[in-house]
């Protein structure tokens, strides 16, 4: 199913994420996956996060297909020239996936292979373009496919970027360019979220804000050092801080839950980066108010 | 250090870049241009021609002597008054310099440049490490607006529809000691009340070997 079409028919959707395993068993991944398939409505699975070599997310959100989950496809231009980019979104059609979130990707250096050769021959936006021109029944060179492509395309904004004017230029840039979802960075300031959404020039799109659950202050200043546009800000980190080490994890999905029900208030969706922790689920969709009855 | 070199344009990507209708008038440059070939009289009677060719309507062509530089505002303005009539009937140049002509030629005649070549570099910046890319033609130059700061030579993803996102403190994230270009892109062209370069949707580049063909070793 597509997004577009869960948030026209639910008013909202809630997603989470999986990352295809370091190897060629697909059986942790996919039991992660069933878990949260029950809680949220759609899944995305990771191409390649923070640069790491895992498995082709195409094989997994087809393993995902073939059990009735929904996922939504992370399409990285890092790694592809456009052939191969274009090739793998017919793919991914071809395979019964119908969600495709483009992203440029997380740059080599922040990965496990800092010397691999950086693509990146089209960019977010370019790729965004090209695939709206599939959907029509051409590809990039202007030739015609046999048959158009059909995929819910999304792009992603960091709303909590260090500098939100020219993330907003690039999320209209991105909508021009056919994006039918927007899903968020992590944000953790809900005031500076809604000044973001107001300001957004959204053309109608619905937004998934992103939420990521921290579990302690030590992760909460690696995601500072590490995740590029993620700002855990300081009374997260004080109030994990001051929690006992047992009870963080409650903490932990009370202030991630909270964080996503004040955005809900400007947006049409949460998209819940666990990052693992899927048995964090549960609390943090009942803390915002969209666990399912 | 750097290493570059002023290699002309293909024919066909310097007539995308003129207006249709204009009339043109080609300016060489006597000289490193005309030295190395790839802007003295001979290469400004080709273009001329080939251009004709292409159904351009070309006015003339104009090319300082031997040992001039059209870089010189003094060179420019005597090519200028050289050449008034030919200007007249005008309305775009075509130069075939290396872009330090162009700021001359722009004042001395008053009319937009196109530039019918463009700088090929290799090897690596100073201590910035980044490798610097050839110029491959946006559809709308951001170097140009920006103050030669270029996003696809200088930023590590060779993003040219705006930045990652991932910058902290203005600090790019790939390269944490040099500064988010996109930043200082921003920086530059809002006080420059500019931004809407930034709007423009700037399709894929391309990466076709056509340059290279043109090259002469």
């Amino acid at each position: 199913m597509k997004l577009t079409e869960i948030v026209r028919e639910r008013g909202l959707a809630v997603t989470a994420e999986v990352a295809p395993p370091k190897g060629s068993d697909p059986a942790a991944a996919l039991g992660e996956a069933r878990k949260l398939a029950a809680l949220v409505d759609a899944i995305n699975v990771t191409d390649g996060q923070g640069a790491a070599m895992r498995m082709s997310p195409i094989a997994l959100a087809r393993l995902m297909v073939e059990e009735g989950i929904v996922p939504v496809w992370q399409a990285t231009c890092r790694d592809r020239n456009r052939i191969a980019l274009q090739a793998d979104l017919l793919a991914a059609d071809a395979l019964g996936v119908e969600n495709a979130l483009i992203v440029t990707g997380d740059h080599m250096v922040l990965g496990d292979h800092p010397d691999a050769k950086p693509v990146f021959d089209l960019d977010s936006v370019q790729l965004l373009h090209v695939a709206a021109e599939m959907l029509e029944g051409h590809d990039l060179a202007g030739n015609a496919l046999d048959t158009p492509l059909d995929l819910c395309l999304g792009a992603v904004v960091a709303p909590e970027a260090d500098n939100v004017e020219l993330q907003l230029i690039k999320l209209r840039k991105k909508i021009d360019s056919g994006a039918e979802f927007i899903q968020t960075q992590a944000i953790f300031d809900p005031a500076a979220f809604a000044r973001f959404m107001e300001r957004a020039d959204l053309q109608g799109v619905p937004v998934l804000a992103g939420i990521i659950p921290v579990t302690s202050p030590q992760a909460a200043r690696f995601m500072n050092a590490r995740i590029p546009g993620v700002n855990v800000p300081t009374w997260v980190i004080q109030l994990l801080n001051e929690a006992e080490v047992s009870d963080r994890p409650k903490v932990a999905a009370q202030i991630a839950g909270q964080i996503g029900a004040s955005a809900l208030e400007h947006c049409q969706g949460l998209h819940i980066m666990a990052q693992g922790r899927s048995r964090m689920l549960p609390d943090i969709l009942s803390f915002a108010g969209v666990a399912r009855a | 250090m750097s290493m570059q070199r002023t290699v002309q344009r293909p024919t066909s990507r310097i007539v995308e870049a003129i207006p249709a209708g204009a009339r043109v008038c080609v300016i060489g440059c006597g000289d490193c241009a005309t030295v190395e070939h790839f802007g003295g009289e001979a290469e400004c009677i080709e273009l001329a021609e080939a251009l004709r060719e292409q159904g351009v309507e070309v006015s003339g062509w104009a090319c300082p002597p031997e040992g001039d530089g059209v870089c010189n505002l003094t060179v420019a303005r005597r090519l200028q008054s050289a050449a008034a009539e030919v200007l007249e009937r005008s309305d775009v140049i075509v130069l075939l310099a290396c872009p330090q002509g162009e700021p001359a030629v722009a004042r001395a005649t008053g009319l937009p440049v196109i530039m019918a070549t463009q700088v090929i570099v290799g090897g690596l910046t100073g201590g910035n490490q980044v490798a610097v890319e050839d110029c491959h033609f946006c559809e709308v130059c951001i170097a140009r607006a920006a103050g030669g700061l270029c996003p696809h030579s200088f930023c590590p993803k060779q993003m040219v529809n705006g930045p990652c996102g991932g910058a902290q403190g203005g600090r790019c994230e790939v390269l944490p000691k040099r500064p988010c270009v996109w930043e200082q892109i921003h920086r530059r062209l809002k006080a420059a009340g500019r931004l809407d370069v930034l709007a423009v949707y700037q399709a894929p580049i391309s990466f076709a070997p056509t340059s290279g063909e043109d090259a002469e070793d």
